[in-house]
């Protein structure tokens, strides 16, 4: 899967799904620069981050068959932060399925 | 109490630094003469208080005039102090009649009691001479709350036995928690200052503030420095003012606090403590930040049976509400591991959950969102989680009279409207299938 692949089916989805059900969660339209959490302007604050991790890691699953969970130690060992925005996130995610398929 | 008002009076140096505003010592003492003032005059002698309450100057000056002016105080957040049930659970538990103060009120604005129960334990400790707080705490799962009784005098004792060890801090944990409570009174022991900034502190926000006013001595959670890391404000350049991380109040991850050990120069400070026992003073082993001493002179501890008891200058008075058979050794209930002296918490067996500094039981959750239209059952369970210790799932039964979807839309709009924010839950699981579950509704 390519990045904008998994823009398209992991990560708009799994925004879709959080914005109809979980609380405080209502983002509009975003770009893939938009930050999404830990910069001042970032749409995602330290609880409902943790929601929408639940349902990527759902939804990363149904797409690809892969099961995965987001790691302390994934995160540290990145140069650049996975939750800067959605073109970080989809690079890492990449990774994590590729990894998990080879 | 009343003699640091006395210090205050002259000291020109900052208490507290929120938002735009600063407020220095003197015009603190000016603020809580002025409220003593009126408290004196307007309430008989000694009659309790509960205080909405959030990390605000309002908030500190109500508190620390009504404990120099030797009232009993309990602080409640929002959530609670507007909740009718909660008021009449704590006049009930505790068997003691409250004034009650929002927010927005001024103690001129109060209503008088109308009958004026007081438990026999505050009368003594009233007659004892001290300045009284309350804490509420988690009880024991599925069990009502304690309510603790502390002396305000032990703590500051302590914090003068310590001697001040930083010049600025922030109001991290929730005011009314043991934690909010004590980052207020060591500060104020040692006229330093405290930057406040609200109750939902980001960590982008922790990070400017830090660098905005040199903070020094930041007290936070071992959840919240995970956040730090995942969203990168762990930085070496606007945090250069800091001089000591402290974290507690659960089970803390090596590999993080090993990272922001290797990008800040700063000592890592492993805190302990309890509602019952205040925060302990401890040594952290500066190799592996996850284990501390507890320091055997001020209180000393020991493992029995795998279970951490102290010895604490701190330690409650009583529970007002609970029978308890602790003598000087506190049974903490956590249970501990042993490396060369250091202990390191492995955690409780319970079902406690803890978020955004707030502990509540599964029982809490449930008892809201039972209320709400088309929900026949509802289990809330915390499962672990890496990045925020633990995570809140709830699994509902909803009735045939709505869709699945369409049910997930009006729970949405509940949740902002009825369920505190830090009881959000971050997991929803909804069936129309009622389980084989001990928590049924219909059995309740």
């Amino acid at each position: 899967m390519t990045s904008d692949e998994i823009i398209k089916t992991i990560l708009y989805p799994a925004i879709e799904k959080a914005n109809q059900n979980m609380p405080n969660f209502s983002i509009g339209v975003l770009s893939e620069s938009t930050p999404l959490y830990g910069e001042t302007n970032a749409i995602l604050d330290s609880l409902n981050l943790v929601s929408w991790i639940f349902l990527i890691e759902e939804q990363v699953q149904s797409v690809t068959g892969v099961d995965f969970k987001f790691s302390t130690q994934d995160i540290l060992n990145r140069e650049e932060a996975p939750f800067a925005n959605l073109k970080s996130l989809s690079l890492f995610l990449k990774v994590k399925i590729e990894g998990a398929k080879s | 109490m009343k003699d640091l008002l006395l210090n205050w009076k002259t000291d020109s140096s900052i208490f507290l630094n929120e938002k735009s505003q600063s407020i220095t010592y003197k015009q603190l003492a000016g603020l809580i003469e002025k409220q003593i003032a009126v408290i004196e005059a307007r309430f008989p002698k000694s009659t309790p208080f509960a205080l909405e309450a959030e990390n605000t100057i309002d908030t500190f000056v109500k508190f620390l005039s009504l404990l120099c002016s030797k009232y009993p105080v309990i602080l409640c957040p929002s959530y609670q102090f507007n909740s009718l049930e909660y008021r009449r659970l704590l006049e009930e538990e505790t068997k003691t009649s409250f004034h009650f103060c929002s927010l927005q009120q001024k103690f001129i604005d109060v209503n008088l009691l109308k009958e004026n129960k007081m438990h026999p334990e505050i009368k003594k400790a009233l007659g004892a001479g001290h300045a009284l707080f309350l804490v509420r705490t988690s009880g024991s799962s599925g069990k009502k709350f304690k309510y603790i009784l502390h002396n305000a005098g032990n703590f500051i004792s302590k914090y003068r036995k310590i001697g001040p060890h930083f010049e600025r801090t922030i109001a991290f944990s929730p005011a009314e928690s043991i934690a909010g409570i004590e980052t207020l009174l060591e500060t104020v022991t040692h006229s330093r200052t405290l930057v406040a900034a609200g109750d939902r502190l980001s960590p982008v926000l922790v990070k400017d503030l830090i660098q905005q006013h040199s903070v020094d001595y930041f007290q936070t959670t071992p959840t919240f420095l995970n956040l730090m890391v995942l969203s990168r404000q762990i930085q070496s350049e606007p945090l250069r003012s800091l001089k000591k991380i402290a974290y507690g109040s659960e089970p803390s991850v090596e590999n993080v606090l090993e990272a922001i050990q290797k990008e800040l120069s700063v000592e890592m400070k492993h805190t302990y403590g309890m509602s019952e026992i205040g925060i302990q003073v401890t040594k952290t082993s500066q190799n592996n930040p996850t284990y501390f001493l507890l320091d055997q002179h001020f209180n000393p501890g020991r493992i029995v049976d795998g279970h951490l008891e102290v010895q604490s200058m701190t330690k409650m008075l009583c529970y007002l509400n609970y029978e308890s058979n602790q003598d000087e050794w506190f049974a903490t209930g956590d249970m501990v591991s042993e490396r060369q002296g250091f202990i390191k918490v492995l955690g409780r067996q319970d079902d406690l959950i803890n978020m955004a500094g707030r502990k509540f039981y599964p029982s809490e959750l449930e008892e809201i969102i039972v209320k709400m239209p088309h929900v026949q059952d509802v289990i809330v369970s915390k499962e672990p989680n890496e990045l925020i210790g633990s995570a809140i799932t709830v699994k509902i039964v909803i009735d045939s009279q709505l869709s699945e979807k369409d049910f997930r839309m009006q729970f949405k709009a509940y949740s902002e409207a009825f369920i505190p924010f830090f009881m959000h839950p971050h997991r929803v699981t909804v069936t129309n299938q009622m389980p084989d579950h001990p928590r049924f509704k219909k059995i309740r």
